[in-house]
């Protein structure tokens, strides 16, 4: 019998679970990462526009790093080897991501998001957005230039990534989102992250999503053919889709609940725990959640930290 | 792992200086007096940020008036069956260049530099195609140096450059074709 997507998702990356979930011991104690705001602060933002910033060019890749290092107990000798070995990896995950990226050439990931969230938050009272631009991020201080050169307008920050798996069956987009009041407005209340201006606002959120029809084993240079078939038809779908839950799960986001200032996401009675690695761009946090929300054959995990992650069920 | 990676805290931008380095001609490609005339047309950049070349980790990497960069190096391809001509109305092919992507990430200790243009190509004023020309280096990031991205760049628009040539000649074949079949 074939497996199922999600089976396929959960044995290739039962191993880098298994470390992950070593690592969530370790960060256990770090405070929550998003920074949830009240129905009273969303009320006085004003106008509010979005902006999509972009710091990669074409969709980009990852590998497994090599972990003859830990395996081995360290050493220069062993550290050597992982680096040699990243470097094979990472020079052949760019050359056969090739036709994936010329199939893609055309499409604007930002622009779609775009579109998506403008409709998203239509709904959502207080953060409608008047109108969004998509803008490249071209160095740390590029948004707050943008954020601090809006005028009299709150700005919706969403800065976004999205790349294939390390084994190529899946797409992940991810995004970063903080919301800065206008100059003045709700200064009783804003906090600060990295080099973010003051916010009202922030979380972390990831989509992760399968090739449609994917059964059994498949080569890389397979799936790469997959994607790129017929003008990139299926990863063109697959990033849609993606991108649609992204601005669904930020929509939602904007007004779920959160614990007492502080306080962790623990999973509530009755919930249904979830593990998993949720990816953010370059940044990969394995976890034990709970699922928050369930549907159309996805599921929406909260993380300790409040990031909201999407799966097939 | 930091030593090697050339990692550090501060995140820094840096200004790229892509100078395109002297080369000698080649005899080997130099065109024959029936080469085909190349014209060019100028260049056009459909970047997001015209001067964004992309991240490596926290640094971010920039290079102002890169289009004449772009533009000379596409002007010196040379290859054994056409050469360059400055008026288009005499040239037998004419190309619309547009610089479509153009940036250096790192994957893991690897840096990737990656160059995409689209050439458009005119024959008797009127449209004949197009070709996704795409170069593209990776290798490992030693040192996150100016100099190793600038060259990472250099190399992956030398492939882009090959890709190109190799694409023209073969159009340049195919034209050959047709017209002694349409004799």
């Amino acid at each position: 019998m074939n497996p199922t997507p999600a089976q396929l998702v959960s044995r290739g990356r039962s191993f880098a679970i298994l470390l992950a979930l070593a690592l969530t011991f370790l960060t256990g104690c770090v405070g929550p990462v998003r920074v949830p705001i009240s129905s009273d602060s969303r009320t006085q933002l004003g106008k509010v526009k979005g902006i999509v910033g972009l710091q990669q060019q074409e969709i980009g890749t990852e590998i497994n790093p090599s972990n003859v290092s830990a395996a081995t107990g360290g050493g220069l000798i062993a550290g050597i080897i992982d680096m040699s070995i990243d470097d094979a990896r990472a020079k052949k995950a760019e050359a056969a991501v090739k036709p994936v990226r010329d199939a893609l050439i055309d499409y604007q990931p930002g622009n779609v998001l775009a579109a998506d969230l403008q409709n998203a938050l239509d709904d959502v009272p207080g953060a409608s957005l008047s109108h969004t631009d998509v803008q490249q991020v071209i160095d740390p201080n590029t948004t707050a230039e943008w954020i601090n050169g809006s005028g009299g307008t709150s700005v919706l920050l969403v800065t976004l990534g999205y790349k294939l798996s390390a084994d190529f069956k899946s797409i992940i987009v991810s995004a970063e989102v903080s919301l800065h009041p206008a100059g003045g407005r709700l200064a009783s209340v804003t906090q600060t992250k990295a080099n973010l201006p003051p916010l009202v606002y922030y979380n972390m959120f990831s989509s992760f999503n399968i090739l449609p029809g994917l059964a059994g084993a498949q080569s890389r240079d397979g799936l790469v053919t997959l994607w790129a078939a017929d003008g990139g038809r299926q990863a063109k779908t697959v990033l849609n889709a993606g991108l649609q839950e992204l601005a669904d799960m930020i929509a939602y986001d904007l007004t779920a609940p959160s614990p007492p200032a502080g306080e962790r996401y623990e999973t509530p009675d009755g919930a249904e725990k979830h593990f998993g690695i949720a990816e953010y761009g370059a940044t990969n946090v394995g976890f034990q959640g709970y699922i928050e929300h369930k549907a159309d054959g996805r599921i929406w995990v909260r993380l300790p930290g409040g990031q909201l992650s999407s799966f097939p069920q | 792992m930091a030593i090697f990676s050339g990692c550090n805290n501060t995140p820094q931008t840096s200004q790229l200086d892509l100078t395109v380095p002297a080369s000698a001609d080649d005899p080997s490609t130099a065109p024959s007096e029936s080469s085909l005339r190349v014209a060019w047309l100028a260049i056009e950049d459909q970047r997001l940020d015209t001067t964004s070349l992309g991240h490596i980790g926290n640094d971010a990497y920039v290079a102002k008036s890169i289009l004449p960069w772009v533009n000379q190096q596409l002007r010196a391809t040379r290859g054994a069956n056409f050469a360059e001509t400055e008026d288009p109305a005499k040239a037998d092919l004419v190309i619309k260049p547009t610089l479509l992507k153009l940036y250096i990430q790192n994957i893991n200790v690897a840096k990737s530099a990656v160059v995409v243009l689209r050439l458009e190509f005119l024959r008797h004023g009127k449209p004949s195609g197009q070709f996704i020309c795409r170069g593209q280096y990776a290798g490992m990031n030693w040192w996150n140096s100016d100099e190793e991205m600038a060259g990472a760049i250099q190399k992956a628009f030398a492939d882009c450059l090959l890709n190109l040539t190799a694409s023209l000649e073969l159009n340049i074949k195919l034209q050959h074709m047709e017209s002694s079949a349409s004799n």
